[in-house]
Formats: C-alpha cells, structure tokens, sequence
C-alpha cells in the first residue's frame, strides 16, 4: 500500500506519516497541491491521498477538484486533514469529491478510524 | 451587541489545552499574569490571520526555549538544540490549529492564511487599529505561551455599519 501526504508542514507531514508507516503505508510526500499532483502522475501505484486544506500555490479544495478531474488519478480516495473545523468548509470538501474529512487536532486513532471507514490497511 | 461570535477566555484555553494534548501529549495551564522574562529574551511569535466576515489575527509567542521544546514534543524527539526551519514549522502549525479552531467560535464564513512566524529579540508584533479581545498566558513545560487574538479594523467597520 502506498499513500501520499500533501501538506506545506513538514511536522504535520511526519506525524501523519508516521501513523501510516505503522499501519504498513509506504509514505510519499509533497509539500503543496501542484507538487502533489506531479507526485502522483509520476508514481501510479498510490492507494491513498491525505490532503491539508491550506496551502500555498495550489490548496487542498482546489487540488481534491483536479485530482476528480484526472481521467487516470480520480479513482483515488481523498481525506482531507485541515484546521478548517466549520461544517461549511467540510461540506465544500465532500462535495468536491473527498471522501473523508478529519479536523485538527485529531489523535491517532481518529486517523485509523477514517482509513478504516475507507477500507485501510487492506 | 459585539462580533465576536461566543468567543470567551475560557474557550481559549479549552481549545489551546486540546491542541497542546492531542498534538504534543502536553498539559498546559492558564496563568494570572504573564511570567516575567529576561530583557532581551529571544522570542518566537507564530501569526494566522482570518478574514471574511471576521477579521484578525491569532498569534501564539513563546521564548525560543520553549518554542525546541514544542517542536521536539510535536515531533516525538528531544527538543530541538536551536530554532530552525523544523522549530518555526512546528510553530507555524500550532498557531494553525489553534486558529481553525477559534474561528469556528466567531462569525463565518471566513478564511485563514498561511502562518507568519517571526523570530528575534526585541520586537514588537502590532495589528494596526486592532482591538485586544484576548491575551492569555499559559503554562506549558514550565515556562511561558502566550495567545493573542486581536480584532482587526475591518470588522470593527463592519460592527459599526450594523449597529
């Protein structure tokens, strides 16, 4: 299994990473929605993207749209992993075409939770 | 009638005391008073400003002590030996949670910006006609945090149109 992480924290990325190395991710990473996308184009074999929401040059919203728009990309589930709590702003997400939204903060456990309800570790 | 939505210090520390455990497996405690530092102390300041129907900013401030120490807390490692990019981010983020999570305690919608964090002695950080709503100190890891949330000029505009 193999999942990307898009967040412009590294610690954010690192905690989140860390929990996927233990449930048997192969981790990759990118730092914003532009590299993400590059990410994945070049590196098919992605089961999985957590996405932060803010971010610079290209944000989670805007990415989680063009990933839906990918004709070979937009099969991948999205969970998106933000600060953003307003139920807005996670309506927005799921309409887009994410199919999880997890608030900061959140413990490891409510991480297992969603990739669960998406059918992780496989 | 304010535009400050339900915020109260004590939803302050409710949301700083989650953070702080869920992220860093730290308790934190309100303070009286902000703790003495020394004259020239180096500080760390973390900023995200939040804009739309309310705005202004949410600045967390701490020495630069303090700020390795969070930083290793958040990492799973030992504290940091000086404040680099690892430190600032670490910061940054913080300020980001807290933050989110205020502001869906004030008027929406609204946005928040990517973090500002400043680093250095002697300064000070000043929102330009901002109004103070709240200026916690907490105790984290023996020593001090301070959370600032200052109203900017905008939305007391816009207070002062509906009122």
């Amino acid at each position: 299994m193999k999942a990307a992480i898009i967040d412009d924290s590294r610690a954010m990325r690192m905690i989140i990473g860390r929990t996927l190395k233990e449930l048997g991710f192969e981790v990759i990473e990118a730092a914003n929605g532009r590299e993400g996308l590059d990410c994945l184009k070049n590196d098919p074999e992605a089961d999985l993207v957590l996405v932060d929401w803010n971010m610079p040059e290209m944000n989670g919203l805007e990415f989680v749209l063009a990933l839906r728009g990918s004709q070979h990309l937009c099969h991948l589930p999205i969970v998106v992993v933000t600060s953003e709590t307003e139920a807005s702003q996670a309506e927005r997400a799921l309409e887009a075409g994410a199919n999880e939204y997890v608030t900061k903060p959140f413990s490891k456990e409510d991480l297992v939770d969603r990739l669960r309800r998406l059918g992780f570790p496989q | 009638m304010n535009n400050n939505g339900n915020l109260h210090n004590k939803d302050v520390i409710n949301i700083i005391q989650e953070v702080f455990s869920s992220m860093l497996a730290l308790e934190v405690s309100p303070l009286e008073a902000k703790p003495a530092a020394p004259e020239n102390e180096r500080k760390i300041s973390a900023s995200v400003g939040i804009a739309g129907e309310w705005n202004g900013t949410v600045t967390l401030q701490c020495s630069a002590d303090t700020a390795c120490r969070l930083a290793g807390a958040m990492l799973a490692m030992d504290p940091l030996p000086d404040v680099d990019d690892d430190v600032k981010d670490v910061l940054g983020e913080l300020a980001n949670i807290v933050a989110g999570n205020i502001k869906s305690m004030l008027p929406g919608p609204s946005s928040l910006s990517l973090p500002c964090v400043i680093d250095g002695s002697n300064y000070s950080l000043e929102i330009l006609n901002g109004e103070e709503l709240v200026n916690q100190p907490m105790l984290c890891h023996g020593s001090g945090l301070i959370v600032s949330i200052v109203q900017g000029k905008q939305g007391a505009r816009k207070l002062a149109v509906n009122a």
